[in-house]
């Protein structure tokens, strides 16, 4: 068991954080509009290209395709920074965490030359084609049909919960292409421009941002055969193997510490720092942080070992929802009424109310700990 | 960083696990209790095969012995060993064993004081070696002896040493819980594997899954921020840390023994079951350095944010 850093992973970490103090100086903090509000949307896509000129959007990328090859560590730090930040990369920490990646993979060799360069010059927004109105936590239950016609799939469904749809221009789509087989089976994947006739994007106004969720139609919609990413029926296995690392590719628990850090001034400000009470919050919300950090870590550190996930992931999200939570609800005794219009208390808020749901609920994570870590039978 | 056991760490610990195989354990620690209520025996065991010496091993270490208490407290061990093999070697001491820790000199419930020969006090910001006068009102109901002594100064550490006290008691004491929280965990969840009501196991219900798993998250997070802390150099981030361990410690600890027994049922509570031997010990733990009450927190809010110097509790 080591806990130290590498050198060439602290001197990344470093000189990454230089690097996004000095172009973030006048930034302190994201707009509390949400992700898919016009201004961060604005900022994610003049500040990815910014990362991009200097080598910062994709250095865990193989060399071959343009990255650094930076560490698995590396990858993390890096994460952790723009996270801590308010991940001024907006939907783009998916392009280059999983759907570049998968691109690269499983991707053909037209899909590559097209696809990785405009993701890796900063150049595009993706979302992701999961959910459906019956297919969420049981996302294979997915209904969304494509049928091979010619040269094109035309496709039929409708997605639910799309964050950044209104702005992406692809989307990483799972449709059903074999109605016939099993539920596992018969899901491809197709990477859908956002422009074709037959797609509609519909804003979903909801209480935790603004033009967070969307609803995808999909009528009729004609995707050229050549946007199917790897075979066709074979989708289920690419995107488990994929996502397997994701659960813990959004290191929430950086920005949840730093909004901590954030509070504690704050609460000195308001001469709550000799209150117990606010204390020992304070103090629990910290260890939830690092707790949350750790297992993570743990995740990380088979990503670095190029091994198989183990149920490690799902521990480790599980964390993250609890930091989170933590961190909301002492900000809320801090600044009492004030919750409700202060940014930085209120984005937390928002954060932490979507932490159990988004990217698998909290719920799968305590379902899959306790089939896989403590074998726990199913139920008869 | 690497979170896997290197290759002297999995050795270190197989061994351990074979000499607790035969030298520790529910039934053992029972026998123990109806007698001297220290496990004098498994000590020498220890001793002999250097494991109380691995702290200040370069091939071993801090974390290393982090790895030892872990597995003596999950094997209900009956000895004093974080003590002697963590805190008395980190604060540079050399130390008569059993050592006892404690917090006030007198009117205070500790751990092992009938038996200790040395006691390590906590008080008035300094650190002190002390010695046991007299003890009183023992009792061997919380699955270690715990007595009330009267401890005499022998000599004053200063304050530095007081937070190197609190650093590696906390250290200690979440390797203690976290151990003993695990194996109260698959103890429940063989119970509600095996136990069948309303015709299927208890097991199989999705309400007692879910609450078995994030305890098992808690005990993971504590069982990895014992050994994170122990592995830190720079004494204020290391002190922070064992802080935040030990909070994580302290939640654990009442997270299963409210889970435990409530899903063990009557059974739990009868003392022919071992689960009450683990949780009552996690409930001794909890209490130490004002745990339960938010010490470790409260402290932990203090260090990284309002004072410049750390506290000792």
């Amino acid at each position: 068991v080591e806990f130290c850093w590498d050198e060439d992973d602290e001197r990344f970490r470093n000189d990454l954080s230089g690097f996004l103090d000095r172009e973030l100086a006048t930034i302190e903090l994201l707009p509390g509009a949400g992700p898919g509000g016009s201004e961060h949307v604005a900022l994610s896509r003049e500040f990815t290209r910014k990362l991009a000129d200097n080598n910062w959007l994709t250095p865990s990328w193989p060399t071959e395709y343009g990255g650094g090859g930076a560490t698995a560590w590396q990858h993390i730090a890096m994460s952790e920074e723009l996270w801590k930040r308010g991940e001024p990369r907006g939907p783009q920490y998916m392009n280059v965490n999983w759907i570049g990646p998968a691109i690269m993979r499983y991707g053909s060799p037209q899909q590559k030359t097209y696809h990785l360069s405009r993701i890796s010059s900063g150049d595009v927004f993706w979302c992701q084609g999961f959910s459906e109105p019956d297919a969420g936590s049981d996302l294979a239950a997915l209904r969304t049909r494509a049928v091979r016609t010619g040269d094109h799939y035309v496709v039929n469904g409708q997605k639910i919960w799309t964050s950044y749809a209104n702005e992406a221009e692809f989307c990483f789509l799972l449709v059903r292409t074999d109605a016939s087989a099993e539920r596992h089976e018969g899901i491809s994947i197709l990477l859908m421009p956002m422009d074709l006739p037959g797609v509609e994007v519909r804003d979903i106004p909801a209480i935790v941002g603004e033009h967070i969720f969307h609803e995808v139609f999909l009528q009729d919609v004609h995707i050229p055969a050549n946007c199917l990413l790897g075979e066709e029926n074979k989708g289920w296995p690419i995107i488990r193997a994929l996502l397997a690392h994701e659960r813990v590719g959004a290191p929430k628990y950086a920005r949840a510490a730093f909004v901590l850090d954030k509070l504690a001034v704050m609460a000195a400000e308001r001469g709550l720092d000799a209150d117990p009470d606010i204390g020992r919050r304070l103090g629990e919300a910290r260890a939830a942080c690092e707790a949350a950090r750790l297992l993570c870590y743990v995740a990380i550190d088979e990503r670095a070992k190029n091994k198989a996930p183990t149920v490690v992931a799902y521990p480790a999200r599980a964390a993250i929802v609890r930091a989170d939570r933590l961190v909301a609800d002492v900000a809320m005794e801090i600044v009492g009424t004030d919750a409700l219009t202060n940014g930085l208390v209120d984005d937390q808020f928002h954060t932490a109310f979507t932490a159990g749901v988004a990217t698998g609920t909290y719920e799968v994570q305590l379902e899959l700990i306790s089939r896989l870590a403590l074998n726990l039978p199913r139920s008869g | 960083m690497d979170f896997e056991l290197n290759d002297v760490e999995r050795a270190l610990v197989d061994s351990v696990d074979d000499m607790l195989e035969k030298y520790a354990g529910a039934e053992r620690l029972r026998s123990v209790m109806n007698e001297s209520g220290y496990d004098f025996d498994l000590e020498r065991r220890l001793e002999d095969a250097g494991l109380f010496e691995l702290a200040a091993d370069l091939d071993a270490g801090p974390v290393a012995t982090v790895l030892v208490q872990e597995r003596i407290a999950a094997r209900l061990g009956a000895v004093s060993y974080g003590p002697r093999a963590l805190i008395a070697p980190m604060l540079g001491l050399d130390l008569a064993a059993p050592i006892a820790l404690a917090s006030q000199w007198s009117g205070q419930r500790v751990r092992f004081a009938a038996q200790a020969q040395t006691a390590l006090v906590l008080a008035d910001g300094h650190a002190f070696v002390a010695t046991v006068e007299k003890v009183s009102d023992e009792t061997r109901a919380f699955g270690f002896p715990v007595a009330t002594p009267e401890l005499a100064k022998k000599d004053d550490l200063g304050p530095e040493a007081a937070a190197d006290l609190t650093r590696w008691w906390r250290i200690s004491l979440t390797a203690d819980i976290a151990g003993a929280a695990r194996s109260a965990l698959w103890l429940t969840k063989k119970h509600l594997t095996d136990r069948v009501q309303f015709g299927q196991a208890l097991a199989t219900k999705q309400a007692i899954q879910h609450r078995l798993a994030a305890l098992y998250v808690q005990v993971e997070a504590a069982t990895w921020l014992a050994r994170y802390a122990a592995s830190l150099v720079d004494p204020l981030d290391a002190r922070e840390a064992a802080a935040a361990a030990a909070t994580t410690a302290v939640g654990v600890a009442h997270d299963a023994i409210w889970e435990l027994h409530q899903l063990t049922g009557a059974t739990g509570f009868t003392v022919e079951y071992d689960l009450q031997l683990m949780t009552m010990r996690m409930h001794a733990l909890r209490l130490e350095l004002s745990g339960v009450s938010g010490g470790h927190a409260r402290d932990l809010a203090r260090m990284r944010w309002f004072e410049a110097q750390p506290t000792t509790s």
